[in-house]
């Protein structure tokens, strides 16, 4: 039941992007309205999986929260993401950012679509409070980053596009100080949280294992993740780096948050090896 | 300061470029540990490199990187930073902390936008005793003063805000301190248990393999349990253990995945578990011209009496997987007429002899028949279960979950907290009460810009309340 909710949710966020994309053409108010509505829906569809899934485990005797396989964390992942855009948008009033932010989400749950979605019980290791509060940080964190790698793309296609040849981009899409001061904020939450990750990480690993820290591959690609995001918080507040140079970092860093969550399960191994099925 | 300010060498310590570099050659180094495997030098994986890759990866070491001397010395080049920073800008922190600025400061007014400035009829003691109302309870510290032009307010928040940077770098270094004690004053080990059986050392884990310490106490595991999901996937594992000293149990108690036990400062973590064949097998026998087949019960080193007076077997050796054609048993049978025999029995007979017909039968000792009137078969062997147990000891965790709490709590410091600085200015020229109210952060103008605008806003109702 929730499997075939999330095909369909899948479609709901395509669509989505192409109502965005519309308004961005032909600048026609009804289009933003029709794509904020088809978003909504999809994310409260998409709610109502999750939860339906939680149920499902339930029932199906094993019980666990829908937070623990490559399929559930990517579907998890795309929530995230949906669900802070909407934010953005509720808060700023400013639908461009739509057509950088739902295509993520898309394509988010179209990859999901090639891990086995089946419910499977939980191993051993990972029967612990600290997995809850490891993925939905983890997550959030991704998900903040992602808007943050939006909000630079936007900030870097605004800044080279002149004024007579996109007007439409130059009247929809925010100030550049707005896009830029938003992608801030977005990579000071995401940095809060993947710290917090990483750390319920290396309790659960300890408590586990015995072991905080051991350089396993996914560790120490989040560390990477954490070293570029926090190099980059120190150009901007302490050497003052602002703009095309700040939005090239969040840009890059946005590439080891992928790396660290599907790079190294696809071509590294380590602890993390469940999450790869 | 004033003397180091102008040290080159210590300038370039406490940079932040130099944070930065830092930062980015560690996460830039930091990949080549995921790529290349962490085993040691003695891995296959060097010798497939050739001799100049090969060798570059050994002077490096590159298969232990995240020891290795040069990797450590950029983390220690990272506290030096961090340390000098926190030294450099340190003592001007205090100071801002501490210093209560003048209300009159007339220049802070020379820009303040018209939003935020209130004209009004009232009287200037009243807005002064309205503005003093507002400010004192919206702010932590407050000083007033007023002069024969105006009256001034100062008022700030949120100065605990300053320090949330020096507890991120504080915490940081917590963080390193935690680990090195953890590597100088612990162990990280693994035992194995067999179960209803103790052990009292433990094996030493990593670099130090092949070494052992003494507990100083006993770990004993009374029973061990493994349950299966439907699909045969372990659901969960669980060892009763017991420590105990001079043989006086001292603590008890049930070890699972994710819940460990600790004794003496030593913690004792379920990881893994198996068998290992017992002392018992249980085998058929038949006897030629006998209709009924004969179930035995066989020990390790006890002759068992064949059925019907006809000798005697004894079992010699239990493999769990003997040539990789699964359980098997070494059985010495002696016949009532002398003869006697080693012989293996296979508990998957049938299988192998059609899958290696010829060869098998070349070879007396596979012969179950070969001591007449007998042919012998295995039905199982007796396993027992060992638990897999990780031993640490490692005194530096404390420092690290300090460590933990202390960055959480400085980031939010110092990203959604801010020192909040007001001033107010009341004056009067020909009945007209002019109220400007002017301020900054040390960050998040916009947030500031907001509480002014907030300010302001209340002000102005208040008065109007009052004029009314």
């Amino acid at each position: 039941m929730s499997g075939t909710i999330l095909n369909y949710i899948t479609f709901f966020y395509f669509f989505s992007f192409l109502f965005y994309l519309l308004l961005m053409i032909v600048e026609k108010k009804t289009f933003g309205k029709i794509a904020t509505i088809i978003t909504a829906t999809g994310f409260a569809g998409h709610t109502t999986a999750i939860i339906l899934r939680w149920i499902e485990s339930y029932q199906m005797g094993i019980g666990r929260a829908p937070l623990s396989n490559m399929y559930e964390s990517l579907v998890f992942f795309s929530w995230t993401v949906i669900l802070l855009y909407l934010i953005i948008e509720w808060r700023i009033g400013n639908k461009s950012i739509g057509v950088f932010a739902t295509p993520i989400a898309f394509l988010i749950m179209a990859y999901s679509s090639f891990s086995n979605s089946e419910i499977q019980p939980l191993l051993p290791a990972l029967k612990s409070n600290w997995l809850i509060s490891h993925v939905i940080t983890c997550f959030f964190g991704y998900a903040a980053f992602a808007l943050s790698f939006a909000l630079s793309i936007m900030y870097l296609l605004k800044g080279r596009i002149t004024k007579t040849s996109g007007d439409i981009i130059q009247r929809l899409i925010p100030d550049l100080e707005v896009l830029e001061e938003l992608s801030y904020q977005m990579v000071v939450i995401g940095f809060i949280m993947l710290t917090l990750g990483i750390i319920t990480g290396a309790v659960w690993a300890n408590s586990a294992w015995g072991t905080y820290w051991s350089w396993d591959p996914k560790e120490t690609w989040s560390l990477i993740t954490w070293f570029v995001y926090a190099a980059m918080l120190h150009s901007r507040l302490i050497s003052g780096w602002r703009g095309k140079r700040l939005a090239v970092f969040s840009i890059i860093g946005f590439c080891c948050v992928i790396f660290t969550y599907l790079g190294v399960n696809l071509l590294l191994s380590g602890l993390h090896s469940y999450g790869s099925s | 300061m004033n003397k180091t300010q102008t040290n080159p060498i210590w300038n370039f310590l406490c940079s932040v470029k130099l944070t930065i570099f830092i930062l980015v050659l560690l996460a830039a180094t930091s990949i080549i540990g995921t790529i290349i495997p962490q085993e040691g030098a003695d891995s296959l994986f060097i010798k497939e490199l050739g001799p100049v890759v090969g060798k570059i990866v050994i002077s490096l070491e590159l298969y232990n990187m995240y020891q290795s001397f040069w990797f450590r010395l950029i983390i220690f080049i990272l506290s030096i930073n961090l340390i000098a920073c926190t030294l450099n800008k340190f003592p001007g922190t205090l100071k801002i902390y501490g210093r209560l600025p003048s209300p009159d400061r007339e220049k802070i007014f020379s820009h303040v936008s018209p939003d935020r400035i209130i004209k009004s009829s009232i009287m200037k003691n009243d807005a002064f005793s309205i503005v003093k109302g507002l400010i004192v309870k919206q702010f932590s510290r407050t000083v007033e003063k007023q002069t024969e032009k105006a009256a001034y307010f100062y008022g700030d928040k949120g100065r605990y805000s300053l320090f949330g940077v020096y507890i991120v770098h504080l915490s940081v270094l917590l963080i390193l301190a935690g680990s090195i004690t953890g590597s100088l004053f612990g162990f990280k080990g693994y035992i194995n248990i067999l179960e209803g059986e103790s052990i009292d050392y433990v094996s030493l884990a990593g670099q130090n393999r092949h070494n052992q310490i003494d507990l100083g106490f006993t770990v004993s595991c009374d029973k061990f349990t493994v349950d299966f999901y439907n699909n045969g996937q372990p659901k969960e594992y669980k060892s009763d253990i017991r420590f105990s000293i001079d043989g006086n149990t001292v603590k008890q108690g049930h070890l699972l995945v994710n819940h460990p036990l600790t004794f003496m400062g030593i913690t004792f973590y379920q990881s893994s578990y198996g068998s290992v064949p017992g002392d018992e097998a249980f085998i058929t026998v038949h006897q030629k011209g006998y209709e009924e087949l004969i179930k035995l019960k066989i020990e390790k080193g006890k002759p068992s009496p064949l059925p019907n007076n006809g000798g005697e077997i004894t079992l010699k050796e239990i493999r769990d997987n003997f040539m990789r054609m699964g359980p098997a048993i070494k059985v010495h049978i002696k016949s009532l007429a002398g003869e006697d025999a080693d012989i293996w029995l296979f508990k998957n007979y049938e299988d192998i002899r059609q899958r290696f017909s010829m060869e098998f039968e070349q070879f007396p000792m596979f012969d179950p028949s070969i001591i007449e009137p007998y042919t012998f078969s295995l039905d199982g062997v007796e396993s027992a279960y060992y638990t897999g147990l990780q031993v640490n000891k490692d005194p530096g965790v404390p420092l690290i979950y300090a460590g933990f709490f202390a960055i959480v709590l400085g980031l939010i410091m110092t990203f959604f907290t801010s020192h909040r600085r007001v001033w107010i200015r009341i004056d009067e020229e020909s009945n007209i009460t002019t109220i400007s109210i002017a301020g900054y952060a040390n960050k998040n103008p916009v947030g500031m810009g907001r509480e002014l605008d907030r300010i302001t806003r209340q002000l102005t109702i208040k008065l109007e309340e009052k004029n009314n």
